[in-house]
């Protein structure tokens, strides 16, 4: 009977006129509420990571944020059960002389690339990363800023930037060392003299273009991207070539390997080219999804990954190649020649909940990295649950790797 | 018979002529024009029921048969901050905290809360080929008939969100009543009721928009608008570089 009477109200429902139906919600209306305009953005977050073969590690993280008329702060504290750490990830001073030029001096998180799942030209994506997701674009999102200078020319279809970060070295012992609770970690962060010319184009309705040219130690490195949008589709390539040696051995020599493991893997250097050439694509079911191929000249091929697993028996220099592959995932770069990269995500999905999936798969030894993940808020609470799966042999890029299974449970507020 | 196609022609010629100024003279009403800026506050509905809300100052300014929007949200507090920038078929979402900004395609950009400032800022007059339809009484955003021209629409080109839009514009003031977005194949999107007529800037002006979805009639958004002004604004808040350069008002 009940379910008779469900039907009919339901009827009832449906037939109403759509206008009475927001009679209701007009109650609702808030315009009054005058909203502060104060930018700050302050947030805390819970975390626990469960791991099949690690220990599970409950994180603490808490962030303070402010773009202030000349000024911008960001301020981050990520803490577990053993220590903290306070990270300034971004202070810095912005100024304009007209409304063509602008300028910047101080520690600024710098982003370039088009690409979704791995950027070329993101010259500055080594560094720390702080958090503890492997999504691609909470990494790259959440990483602490360089101590730069800034100057940027805006006209109408061109847009000019001349960047320079120093070489800052820094006592250990100071007070503002990279040991300590509250270091500046500028040693980390300014490791390297850098110094980026960027040059971009968006003249065109449907085509955006950029050039950039970038020199560190590794040398110069010449970059570019390029999109062009269509009614569902973005088609993006990101390119950047220098003159390097294979990614493992600037690892293994980054973490001062055995001369002996470096030179098994010794490679000349040579031009080298890294790209991601992707599609960016909006289903008529409101899915957003992305696929993306990723290329590195530097990174190693099917022999080359058998090298790294036969070079693993040896016990000495598992450790190493460990460590060394650990400074890969760190800096955000790539180990491998071949990468595909897909990400499906739709928003709303239900009510206020979200859900994203991806899958990094290294096409030749069939591995792959799995993440699904969803997320919900509440009013100023968001929940998320990420589930992250290493699929493959025990020799394969992904299927090698230490856990099988990692899953992130995360609750945060918004103050 | 030739006195005859030529006064056939005549009329028409009027007949487009009028249309045209019709839409125009309504789009003057719904659109201040220039460079502007105001806030909007939007509510998300289900079910009658609220589900979501944001509030966003809107800078605007006018360009070719458009307009260039930079958006910032105010609320909800996790989204405090981001910049959303449409210029012509492109748009950005940027986030001051990660300073990262990611490109959306048009299709995209018709999903979710983003979506309602087409609703607003259309210029029909520009973007669409127009026909009258002729005139019928349909009921208003204050639920009161009023004879209205329905006019039938067609996008001019792809870089407008809706292909076919039908109009209804009340007769006796041009104020916009109603419209109904349609996909290129004709399958209704969103319906939209201007509502809540007040003076801003001279003119009375719709200050509330209630759009219905067309697929599932239980969603639907509300578009709230004030503190409405002229405002000079550089061309440069409109470029994508700007967007890590934006101090706000």
């Amino acid at each position: 009977m009940y379910k008779i009477v469900i039907v009919m109200l339901f009827s009832l429902y449906l037939s109403a006129d759509e206008l009475d139906m927001f009679d209701v919600v007009d109650v609702e209306s808030n315009l009054t509420e005058d909203i502060a305009s104060s930018s700050l953005v302050a947030s805390i977050q819970l975390s626990q990571l469960f791991q099949n073969e690690s220990k599970n590690k409950t994180v603490l993280y808490a962030n303070i944020s402010e773009n202030i008329k000349h000024f911008f702060y960001d301020v981050r504290l990520v803490a577990d059960k053993n220590t903290y750490e306070v990270y300034l990830k971004d202070l810095y001073y912005k100024t304009n002389i007209g409304e063509k030029y602008f300028f910047e001096l101080g520690r600024m998180s710098i982003k370039e690339g088009v690409a979704r799942g791995y950027n070329p030209t993101d010259y500055f994506k080594g560094g720390s990363a702080l958090t503890l997701s492997v999504d691609p674009k909470e990494r790259k999102d959440n990483r602490l800023g360089s101590v730069l200078f800034q100057g940027t020319y805006i006209s109408d279809n061109y847009t000019l930037k001349a960047l320079y970060a120093p070489k800052i070295s820094v006592d250990s012992k100071s007070y503002w060392a990279d040991e300590k609770h509250f270091g500046l970690k500028l040693n980390e962060s300014n490791a390297q003299n850098r110094t980026t010319l960027y040059v971009g184009y968006t003249g065109l309705d449907d085509w955006s273009f950029s050039v950039l040219l970038h020199n560190n130690d590794d040398g110069v490195h010449v970059g570019t991207n390029i999109s062009y949008i269509d009614e569902r589709a973005i088609l993006y390539i990101e390119a950047s070539v220098n003159k390097r040696e294979k990614q493992i051995t600037q690892s293994l020599k980054e973490i001062h390997a055995p001369s002996n493991l470096i030179g098994y893997f010794d490679s000349d250097e040579e031009n080298r080219m890294e790209v991601s050439l992707g599609l960016n694509y909006t289903f008529k079911n409101s899915v957003v999804g992305t696929f993306e191929y990723i290329y590195s000249s530097s990174g190693l091929n099917s022999n080359g990954w058998k090298k790294y697993f036969d070079t693993m028996k040896t016990p000495m220099y598992a450790a190493k190649l460990g460590e060394a592959r650990g400074k890969v995932a760190n800096n955000a770069q790539r180990l491998s020649k071949h990468t595909i990269f897909t990400m499906f995500r739709r928003n709303d999905a239900l009510p206020n909940l979200d859900w994203v999936s991806m899958a990094w798969i290294h096409p030749t030894d069939k591995s792959a990295l799995l993440q699904v993940g969803v997320s919900y808020d509440y009013e100023d609470i968001v929940i998320s649950a990420d589930i992250r799966m290493y699929m493959g042999k025990d020799k394969s890029e992904y299927g090698s790797m230490k856990n099988d299974y990692e899953a992130l449970l995360s609750m945060a507020y918004f103050f | 018979m030739k006195l005859l196609t030529i006064l056939t022609l005549c009329s028409s010629l009027a007949f487009s002529l009028s249309v045209q100024e019709i839409v125009q003279k309504s789009d003057n009403i719904r659109n201040v024009g220039g460079s502007m800026y105001e806030r909007g506050h939007i509510v998300e509905y289900k079910n009658a029921r609220k589900v979501d809300s944001m509030s966003i100052d809107i800078y605007a300014k006018e360009y070719g048969s458009g307009f260039k929007t930079l958006v910032q949200i105010l609320s909800p507090k996790k989204d405090k901050g981001k910049l959303i920038l449409r210029s012509g078929n492109k748009m950005w979402l940027y986030d001051p905290n990660s300073k990262a900004t990611a490109q959306m395609s048009p299709q995209q950009r018709l999903m979710g809360q983003s979506s309602s400032a087409d609703v607003m800022s259309a210029n029909f007059a520009k973007d669409y080929s127009l026909k009258l339809v002729g005139t019928e009484h349909v009921k208003n955003g204050d639920k009161k008939m009023r004879e209205s021209y329905k006019i039938s629409m067609k996008a001019k080109s792809t870089s407008v969100s809706y292909p076919r839009v039908e109009y209804w514009v009340d007769k006796e003031n041009f104020r916009p009543i109603l419209a109904k977005f349609y996909s290129s194949s004709k399958k209704l999107l969103k319906k939209s009721y201007y509502r809540k007529y007040k003076n801003v800037l001279g003119i009375m002006r719709p200050t509330q928009v209630l759009i219905i979805d067309g697929v599932d009639k239980r969603k639907a958004t509300k578009l709230d608008f004030s503190k409405v002004k002229k405002m000079s604004i550089p061309a440069t808040w409109f470029k994508k570089a700007y967007l890590s350069k934006f101090k706000g008002r």
